[in-house]
């Protein structure tokens, strides 16, 4: 792969959003950040588009059970005669429901957390910033597994949970960014043109410095969604729904090599897609980051 | 837990048994004062103390994990070095690109599919079952798969990206420089000078992993049906063991606590800049 030309002289400070051309023609120049984009973007579409692209039902029985691929079932059938292919489909909303859901609470969650402690400083960043230390200390996956297990596993709770446990790294990044940004010399312009805390902050600190905890949730995403296959997997998932690590599950239960790999092979790549663009994040936020080359 | 048809004299004796006639504060008080004295209570569903069920079952976790810490540091730290020394060519793009990939995959999945390749189909390695029983050939026999599953997926794509950006920044110190300047040998100054150095962050993730080992090994024990830690967690869910999850989760905490304040330790002694007052 060709190595990227990073090194144009760019006269913009490090954090400030491109705009939106800029932001094309970087990314068309890097290759895995682009992959990582079109990946989610045909997952997404699949999700979106589950019901006319699927050829059957999400969960539409027939005789064929545990059928090898064929014509009619292009990965097979399960047990009870439902299409892998369209079970995998179907799955796809789950997956990205769960990785967009978990990032976005997570970003809110931990924007605010990490702000406010980050602006006002003193006391209150001292007892917050114990705080994240706190969290980051608990094993997640374990309190993830124990909550879903005691408090139900649908959706919206097992999304609720698995936020409330990855908030604190969106949260440290935010206050270390507000705690650069604050000092330099626009920031005080504003102070003394008069400007209130909240339009300070809202306005001028964190729009240019948000691109690394963007970056953090696009690895967010991908753990979310290994962890909502993972849950599913040991079944403590919402039963309503075809998931991933459900389809995983079932191909154990008959030991069927044909949904065992294909739903797996899925997860990875979306997963993969997740982490190549939290990369294409950094490195199309971030102007003159040499490090992410591909 | 009294059974099905249990008379309601049954029902009273079993609440008492178990102190649920008391309030909920007696009965916390009863539970955190317990814990203080290393009493972490009883097992409903082993009929048997807590520490007890989770001393027991220690040993197997621990014999999966350390060889893939050990393992898994070993090849990442060589990996990544060797992605750092030729770093932007195309041995470090294909090394990056597999990290991720193998990263990616989902550990139980992964599990799953060597089980397939490996178990069922060449028939070289057991389909289940594990833990500290038979000779020692017995247990490398049972372990190679899930530890292998678990250093491919988990801990050498870690430990290989964290050596590579380390050592990425190890390399523009000036020190490096001046090891250039006054003529050392490449390999000396990357091998001997930079690397050392570039050890410290897999030595704090090192300690990090103690608190994720669980999210790891309970996939990867089920799946291979190992009788460690990871599995009696799911046991303990299914059978609504209320005493020995909480018990669980005791023992997590304070080895994560322990586990930190070593890593802090250590970082000191590797690191001369860092001190403690």
């Amino acid at each position: 792969m060709p190595r990227t030309e990073a090194l144009e002289p760019e006269t913009r400070p490090a954090g400030f959003l491109p705009s939106l051309s800029d932001a094309v023609r970087r990314l068309v120049h890097f290759r895995l950040g682009l992959a990582g984009f079109v990946i989610i973007l045909f997952f997404g579409i699949l999700a979106i588009g589950a019901p006319y692209i699927a050829p059957y039902g999400e969960n539409q029985q027939s005789y064929n059970i545990l059928q090898p691929p064929s014509a009619q079932h292009l990965l097979g059938t399960d047990s009870i005669g439902r299409d892998t292919l369209s079970r995998i489909i179907y799955g796809s909303q789950v997956s990205m429901e769960f990785g967009f859901g978990v990032a976005l609470l997570s970003l809110v969650l931990g924007i605010i957390l990490g702000a406010f402690p980050g602006y006002f400083g003193g006391l209150i960043d001292d007892l917050f910033s114990r705080f994240f230390d706190t969290v980051l200390m608990i094993p997640a996956f374990f309190l993830i597994i124990l909550a879903v297990a005691l408090f139900g596993s649908n959706i919206q709770t097992s999304m609720l949970i698995v936020a409330l446990t990855s908030w604190p790294s969106n949260a440290r990044i935010t206050r270390a960014q507000v705690l650069t940004l604050k000092t330099r010399a626009y920031v005080q312009a504003s102070t003394v043109t008069g400007a209130g805390h909240l339009r300070i902050l809202f306005k001028h600190i964190l729009p240019n410095g948000i691109s690394p905890v963007i970056a953090n949730s696009a690895l967010q995403m991908a753990n979310a969604v290994l962890i909502e296959a993972s849950l599913s997997f040991l079944g403590l998932s919402d039963p309503n729904h075809v998931s991933w690590g459900t389809i995983i599950f079932g191909a154990v239960e008959n030991f069927n090599a044909w949904w065992l790999s294909m739903a797996g092979v899925t997860l990875m790549i979306l997963t993969l897609g997740f982490n190549f663009a939290a990369d294409g994040v950094s490195y199309l936020l971030t102007p003159r980051l040499e490090v992410a080359k591909g | 837990m009294a059974g099905e048809y249990a008379t309601p004299e049954i029902i009273a004796a079993t609440r008492v048994r178990w102190g649920l006639d008391k309030p909920l504060y007696i009965q916390l008080y009863t539970y955190i004062s317990g814990v203080f004295k290393g009493d972490l209570g009883f097992s409903l569903d082993f009929n048997r103390p807590v520490l007890d069920v989770i001393v027991s079952r220690l040993p197997n976790t621990l014999v999966l994990v350390i060889p893939v810490m050990i393992i898994g540091l070993g090849f990442g730290l060589m990996l990544g070095a060797l992605a750092a020394r030729h770093l932007g060519s195309k041995v470090d793009s294909a090394l990056q690109v597999l990290a991720l990939t193998f990263y990616s995959a989902p550990t139980f999945w992964l599990g799953l599919v060597l089980l397939e390749v490996f178990g069922l189909d060449l028939g070289w390695f057991p389909l289940l079952g594990g833990g500290l029983v038979g000779s020692f050939q017995s247990i490398i026999w049972h372990i190679t798969l899930p530890v292998g599953a678990l250093i491919v997926a988990w801990t050498t794509p870690i430990f290989m990206r964290l050596t590579r950006s380390s050592m990425m920044e190890v390399l523009k110190e000036d020190y490096i420089t001046t090891s250039k300047a006054i003529g050392y040998p490449d390999s000396v100054i990357f091998y001997r000078h930079a690397l050392r150095n570039a050890l410290l962050p897999s030595v704090t993730m090192l300690g990090l992993m103690v608190g994720t080992i669980f999210s790891g090994v309970v996939l990867v024990e089920t799946v291979f049906s190992w009788p460690g830690l990871g599995l009696l967690l799911l046991e303990a869910i299914h059978a609504r063991d209320y005493p020995l999850l909480m018990g669980m989760f005791a023992i997590i905490a304070v080895a994560v606590s322990i586990s930190m304040f070593i890593t802090d330790l250590v970082y000191g002694l590797l690191d001369p800049r860092v001190t403690y007052k």
